[in-house]
């Protein structure tokens, strides 16, 4: 009966629509995963199918009639059906899907209730194109985050969660799967499903002391569903860095040389001429390479109706492009739940990861890049036939310029990093919403530093006029490693409570009880060796080592309600014990509420065609930082370099009473608002948020530099002073963000843009009872201060105000020094006191942008896909301390080509002051003439992918591939900048600039980084 | 089930951790270090490595690692250069500023050599109450006596350089910053400090050679006749030198070769009253390049011989040279053939890391000071005692007696102006490139004349460049002191 009523009816539609088929397709994502699932829909009518577990459909379809394919996270899609036998599907993900969950801190929400803000970039987005860190995913993709990637292979980006509002590091708080973990450079990208950013108080206030720079959270791929799937991915490319400054040959070295009327004996007549032939080195050459980049990925991932699992194992590697330099990295890990029974389920998710990089190394305080410029073009790599370096023998040339070659052969920095994650966790159900979590999580990073510095002698520049005398050399080999373990385990208790009163009344509460230990030990060992014994340190051996204790203990409450879906409220508190403050402050609170008005769930909207959606949200809380280093309330006796008395048989080691103890040292607190909207228009086609917040940063903790005359021991690497931890000042900061997205598809031609721009402004409210707290200095002038009603970090010297051509002009001017001649820079008189001296300085420059953007662009037609990442800065400004070399100093240094443009009264039309030996007008001291606008457009990304279909897989895979892509690609292909150095990404400097954590100890000041290379590359995605 | 129910299990038990947890725990104690609270001084050893601590100081780049040799021999009339780094330069032509590195090092060197001293002599009673069967009272005496003399020589290195300074007795305990001290009151503050140390440290004799390089009474009393001096209170200031002569060590110039004073072989010899420790053998800091040298290693190392003698960053000025009388063995002792400085270098190949001590006073140094303060007090009553001091220096060195006729014609000690000339010549001759120079022409009142001869380009500023700017780094970082603490003319 039942067939003769289907026979029926389709020869009723046969009669009623002339030309009917069978139409199959696969449908997938955009990356070409196979969806399962899909429904498959003919829009104005019942019928319809679903994709089965290999993505395919199958239906029966009229000519003209619309063929609708939807699914839950994708914008749905539909085709007009014109009778083809095949019709293959790639649907794209909603950004701005309200059934999306939003992970946020203990716990997870729909989009739809969210009332604070958080950003979220997709899996896809980070993994369908390679990256190597996070930091590259992240740039430029979600409003409000910004992030500085640095051309070192493997160096750890700095992540800035709406600019800096903390005088000191800044770093947002790292959470995987439920865990804090303090080095996310061994997280391969690839295994990354999602990442939300907790931007405002009302959504990291829930991680009390440690939210106020921000949460990112990241979720790591879970198994699917379905068939098991084995993925492989892998690519090859080349990295080159072209830029260089433009430099004086050995030539015209001379030249200049000469200009400074003070020719050292050995640079006169024949020999000198002689010498100047030998050699021409192009110094930057010498140090930059082509370097190879490969990387390969596995997964295997699936899951049934009580169990997933995805687990996957990565390597890369990856050589710098300066010589010696590189990066390697092992990734594996395995997530999993299982459903024990219809109330209690469990789960785990680890994660480990393995690195090695070879660092560039600096010397004598200056890095590599000073050393290549600074390096006379006379002297040659190795003195003449023989493998030995050969640097400057004699002060003329330069002592302070080393051979960049030597300094980056003869000394390996090698940084070993192991870094081991996983979380249990078991969640019972009691009764209907109520929910019982406990979760244990263990993050154990192994930390190995070995530098090795081999013995060297810069051979003298083989010329009888000068003695035999190297002014680089050192007599022993050693090496010193250190090795440092941490580990981290967290419980954390949690219990929620969903429920539902009456029609519209929905309350989730939620209670966390969390204990957070971590143990740290240290070992630093130095070993003096002969050269081929290495490790036993044959000449002499010392060692040290450190343990250091840390305990957070916190309570969290969570109140989330929504009337009928329209009206959200959110109000949380949590109180953390610490052990890093003083004793009168181990406690701290952190409350925050929200609230936010679905306006377009009200009658008056709800069948607007234009607008779908619009969301207005408001949040204020406080959070708080903890970043310092622990211990640091108390006073100490600390064992301190050493006098050698009598004899010296044994040195002392002394000790010595360092700081004091401050036991009102507590917490910094932000507190902070935010009002936004989410608005949705025709569908969803159009999406729209923005965003203004404030932050205000009280008791702010900062490292503060003590006067010299304090006597606090040095215990810093340099000269520099030690600081002392305190809390001082305050900091304001706002700023808006705007995110704006469109996406459309023309028959298969699918497309969106998706563009973001942030501002950040701070200024500095108090900086306790100093005037200005100076944090760096250039050739001991201060460089990156803080000072009220300044932003952060603000540059502070001299302005210039242009070269005095005459002595008349010198005469008629501020009075600079005694000897202040024609040629000279004129400094502006400030304080008008007819002077020119420190009371002169001012603000010359802000190293923060007026506004960061991001621009995004995806494009896929048949099998082809198409990405394009732009990132921008726009308004920065930098310091580049290079052009102190390159523009001369007043000593001889290989310099750049513009000094031969000096002025001398012949030349006057220049903005080049004179060549004056000793510098007496001192010409290079910290200026708006070092300054320079840093703002830049990067191309960060082009991909051109191709996908073969379904149909193609099948017919020579013999249906084992289900997904065979391949792809070129180019990085940081061009960047669009004034900017004269290298690169204009300018990364912050750290305390600890080997793993760039710490504070921020230089601002936007390039003495000559990592530069970002150019790099292109080929990859395939296959899955089987 | 089962299963459920040993995961409930260990639920409970992860539960029970929690429990563990109260305040006491959150107070957790630095286990890497002793704090102020729990630190003890029990035996020899320990007591050692408290109480030399403030010596560091004089060993690292701020002070007789380097910087020193410039801040005095650089801006002295000993000296003519160009092209040396900037801040150094700077000192020389004077036209150095409050950013100037060089001075800024030296600050913080001797801050941070007081602190150390301040650290032990406001726990005096870590001192006081170590058990006595390890360590006996004249130990006890020695550790805090010699904390007295080094607070003592870093001050007089800072006022006699920078006039007002902020004099900081106690181990600080806030940011707030110490205001400036008059020069009278730091000058007092020395005094009294250097009268603690002769009471409590022992004679050089006493403590022997295992304790070469600690402070000793002659040593104070030898650095309270030279403030004394600089201060123009003749007659305490003989009785100081009258101390040192009198002292159980023999202090003497007899027997000791001239040049045995500036080399690494003869260290602590009989005329050494007070030397800085360096040693090359212990030479390596953190990143074994004495070009890095940061002062926080054992048994540092000075700069001084590569860059005097190896790079001649300093060469010796021509008034210098020529002020040596003819067959003066001391001009070839001081000066290298090739103009550069010969004190405290390496007979041929110089090392960046030199292990050469420095000597900070010297007998022939305290006789020709006494000679002074006698020459001042009764230049006619004392001559003999005055021409003496002064021959014993020139007998040594072989060198025409003043007073001689040889010497009568272009030294004539007939006046105590005469004298006083005299005096000046031979302490040229004598200390020349020993830090002793500027001071003197400085407290003589010729600074202006003799710099600008020696070097026509610089223009001396009187009231101005008789002291150097107080650091910026100071005036930024001490919230006690404004730019109007700046010292005059900079």
């Amino acid at each position: 009966m039942r067939k003769i009523l289907t026979f029926l009816s389709l020869l009723l539609s046969a009669l009623t629509f002339a030309q009917e088929g069978d139409v199959t397709g696969t449908v997938t994502d955009a990356q070409g995963e196979i969806l399962p699932g899909v429904n498959v829909l003919i829009e104005g009518t019942t019928t319809g199918t679903q994709t089965d577990f290999d993505g395919v459909y199958n239906l029966r379809a009229a000519v003209g009639q619309v063929i609708k394919f939807t699914y839950v996270g994708f914008v749905p899609q539909s085709v007009v059906y014109a009778g083809q036998p095949t019709l293959d599907i790639s649907l794209k993900t909603d950004e701005n899907d309200l059934d999306e969950v939003v992970v946020v801190g203990y716990g997870s929400s729909s989009r739809a209730k969210v009332s604070s803000a958080i950003s979220s970039v997709k899996g896809g987005e980070l993994t369908e194109n390679p990256v190597i860190g996070l930091d590259q995913a992240l740039q430029g993709r979600a409003s409000g985050v910004t992030v500085q990637s640095s051309g070192s292979p493997g160096q750890a980006p700095t992540v800035r969660v709406r600019g800096l509002s903390t005088f000191g590091g800044g770093d947002p708080l790292y959470v995987v799967d439920g865990l804090v973990i303090d080095d996310i450079n061994n997280i391969n990208p690839s295994s990354i499903e999602s990442v939300d950013i907790l931007k405002d108080a009302a959504s990291a206030a829930i991680y009390g002391s440690r939210g106020s720079n921000g949460v990112v959270l990241i979720t790591t791929k879970k198994g699917k569903k379905g068939w098991s799937k084995l993925g492989l991915s892998t690519y090859t490319g080349y990295q080159r860095f072209d830029n260089r400054y433009d430099l004086l040959n050995a030539q015209e070295y001379a030249q200049y040389a000469e200009a400074f009327g003070n020719v050292p004996p050995r640079l006169l007549g024949t020999i000198y001429a002689e010498e100047v032939s030998k050699n021409d080195t192009d110094w930057q050459d010498e140090i930059f390479v082509t370097a190879p980049t490969a990387n390969i990925d596995m997964n295997y991932s699936g899951g049934g109706d009580n169990i997933n699992y995805y687990m996957y194992g990565g390597y890369i590697k990856q050589e710098g492009v300066i010589i010696n330099t590189g990066f390697d990295r092992y990734t594996f890990g395995v997530n999993s739940d299982i459903v024990l029974s219809e109330k209690f389920k469990i789960g785990e998710s680890f994660g480990l990861g393995v690195s090695e990089q070879a660092q560039l190394n600096e010397s004598g305080g200056r890095t590599i890049i000073e050393h290549a410029i600074k390096s006379a073009p006379i002297l040659g790599v190795f003195e003449p036939g023989t493998t030995n370096f050969q640097g400057p023998a004699n002060r003329i040339d330069d002592n302070d310029s080393e051979n960049p070659v030597r300094v980056q052969s003869t000394q390996e920095r090698i940084n070993r990093n192991t870094n081991f994650y996983g979380s249990l966790y078991g969640e019972y159900e009691f009764i209907e919403g109520l929910k019982f979590r406990q979760q244990v999580g263990v993050n154990l990073n192994y930390n190995n530093n070995d530098y090795t510095s081999r013995s060297y002698d810069d051979g003298d520049y083989s010329n009888e006029l000068i003695p035999t005398q190297s002014a680089h050399r050192q007599e022993n080999n050693f090496l010193t490693k250190s090795s440092a373990r941490a580990l981290t385990t967290t419980l954390t208790s949690s219990v929620t409570y969903d429920v539902t009163l009456g029609d519209s009344h929905d309350f989730t509460a939620t209670a966390v009880y969390e204990l957070l230990d971590v143990f740290e030990e240290e070992t630093n060992v130095r070993s003096d060796f002969q050269q081929g014994v290495e490790n036993l340190g044959n000449v002499r051996t010392s060692a040290n080592s450190l343990t250091r204790k840390d305990l957070l203990v916190s309570y969290i409450g969570r109140l989330n309600y929504s009337y009928a879906n329209k009206y959200l409220l959110s109000g949380s508190i949590r109180r953390d014990g610490s052990s890093r403050f003083g004793k009168n402050y181990l406690w701290g609170s952190f409350p925050a509420a929200s609230a936010a008005w679905r306006v377009s769930e009200e009658n008056f909207l709800a069948d607007n065609d234009v607008i779908n959606e619009l969301k207005l949200r408001a949040s204020y809380g406080v959070t708080g930082n903890n970043d310092i280093a622990l211990y640091s309330f108390q006073s100490k006796v600390i064992p301190f370099g050493g006098y050698i008395i009598g004899d010296g048989a044994t040195p002392i080691v002394n000790n010595v009473f360092t700081g004091f103890a401050n036991d009102d040292l507590k917490w910094e607190r932000s507190i902070k608002t935010n009002y936004g909207f989410d608005l949705g228009l025709f569908n969803n086609k159009v999406t729209l948020a923005a965003e203004y917040f404030t932050s205000r940063g009280t008791d702010l903790l900062i490292s503060a530099v003590p006067s010299p005359s304090d006597g606090i021991p040095n215990t810093t690497a340099n000269e520099d002073l030690s600081g002392v931890i305190s809390n001082v000042g305050e900091v304001n900061t706002k700023g808006f963000e705007f995110q704006i997205g469109y996406n459309d598809n023309q028959g298969d031609f699918t497309w969106s843009i998706d563009a973001n721009l942030s501002t950040s402004k701070n200024e500095v409210l108090s900086t306790g009872n100093s005037d200005l707290i100076p944090i760096s200095r250039f050739e001991q002038e201060l460089l990156n201060i803080i000072r009220v009603g300044d932003p952060i970090l603000s540059f502070f010297g001299w302005q210039t105000d242009g070269i005095f051509q005459s002595q008349a002009e010198v005469e008629a001017g501020p009075v600079q020094d005694g000897q202040t001649s024609p040629g000279d820079i004129r400094f502006r008189d400030i304080n008008g006191d007819g002077v020119i001296n420190d009371g002169d300085r001012t603000i010359i420059g802000n190293p923060f942008p007026k506004f960061n953007y991001g621009l995004n662009l995806n494009a896929a037609y048949k099998g082809f896909d198409f990405v394009a990442n732009l990132y921008g800065v726009q308004g920065v400004d930098a310091f580049n301390s290079n052009l102190y070399d390159v523009e001369g100093s007043g000593r001889i240094f290989n310099a750049g080509r513009i000094v031969l443009d000096s002025w001398t009264p012949e030349n006057t039309n220049t903005t080049q002051p004179r060549v004056s030996l000793g510098d007496p007008n001192r010409n290079v001291r910290v200026s708006d003439r070092y300054i320079e606008d840093a703002s830049f457009l990067r191309v960060k990304n082009l991909t051109l992918g191709y996908s073969f279909s379904q149909n193609a897989l099948n017919s020579f895979g013999q249906g084992v591939l289900s997904k065979f892509r391949i792809y070129i690609q180019g990085q940081n292909l061009f960047t669009i900048t004034d900017y004269s150095g290298y690169d204009p990404e300018i990364p912050a400097r750290r305390r600890d600039f080997i793993r760039n954590q710490g504070p921020i100890t230089e601002l936007g000041v390039d003495r000559g980084f990592y530069p970002t290379p150019r790099t292109i590359l080929a990859g395939v995605q296959v899955e089987f | 089930m089962k299963i459920i129910k040993r995961i409930s299990f260990l639920s409970l038990v992860m539960l029970s951790m929690y429990s563990c947890v109260d305040e006491k725990d959150l107070q957790l104690t630095d286990p890497n270090a002793f704090t102020t609270d729990n630190f003890t001084v029990n035996n020899q050893a320990e007591l050692l490595a408290f109480s030399t601590a403030s010596y560091g100081d004089l060993q690292i780049r701020g002070t007789y690692a380097r910087h020193a040799f410039f801040i005095h021999d650089g801006m002295s009339d000993e000296s003519n250069a160009t092209g040396m780094e900037p801040d150094k330069q700077q000192m020389h032509d004077y036209t150095l500023d409050p950013a100037n590195i060089g001075i800024t090092r030296y600050w913080i060197a001797c801050y941070q050599g007081i602190a150390k001293a301040n650290g032990v002599l406001n726990n005096k009673q870590l001192i006081t109450s170590a058990p006595d069967d390890d360590i006996s009272q004249e130990d006890k005496d020695q550790a805090i006596g010699e904390n007295y003399f080094t607070r003592a020589l870093y001050y007089f290195m800072l006022t006699s350089r920078f006039g007002d300074v902020p004099l900081v007795l106690q181990p600080v305990n806030s940011l707030d910053g110490t205001p400036k001290s008059s020069q009278e009151d730091v000058y007092n503050r020395i005094l009294m400090d250097l009268d603690e140390a002769i009471k409590l440290c022992g004679t050089k004799v006493e403590l022997g050679n295992t304790n070469y390089g600690r402070a000793t009474k002659g040593a104070a009393n030898a650095l309270k006749g030279k403030v004394l001096l600089y201060l123009k209170q003749y007659t305490e200031a003989v009785a100081a030198f009258e101390a040192v002569e009198n002292d159980p060590s023999n202090y003497t110039i007899q027997g000791v070769n001239f040049a045995d004073n500036f080399g690494e072989e003869n260290e602590h010899n009989s005329e050494s009253i007070f030397e800085v420790n360096f040693s090359s053998e212990f030479s390596e800091n953190g990143d074994g390049s004495a070009w890095t040298t940061n002062g926080k290693g054992q048994a540092e190392t000075t700069f001084r011989a590569i860059e005097y003698a190896g790079f001649g960053s300093l060469p010796v000025g021509t008034e210098l040279t020529n002020a040596f009388e003819e067959n003066d063995p001391r001009k070839d002792a001081t000066i290298r053939t090739d103009g550069r400085w010969k004190k405290y270098t390496y007979p041929d190949v110089q090392i960046p890391n030199s292990g050469i001590n420095v000597r900070v006073i010297r007998m022939a140094d305290v006789m020709l000071m006494k000679a002074e303060a006698l020459n001042e007090i009764d230049s006619e009553g004392n001559k003999t005692e005055i021409l003496t001091l002064m021959n014993e220096v020139r007998a040594r060195v072989g060198m025409p007696n003043y007073g001689s006729p040889a010497l009568d014609p272009i030294f004539p000690v007939n006046s105590k102006a005469d004298i006083l000339k005299a005096i000046q010549h031979e302490r040229r001759v004598e200390l020349a490139g020993e830090q002793v120079r500027l001071n003197d022409i400085l407290r003589w009142g010729i600074a202006k004349e003799m710099i600008e001869t020696n070097r026509p380009t610089v223009m001396f500023v009187k009231d101005k460049h008789e002291l150097l700017p107080i650091p910026s780094l100071e005036i930024d970082n001490n919230n006690s002191l404004s730019a109007a603490d700046q010292n005059p003319g900079y």
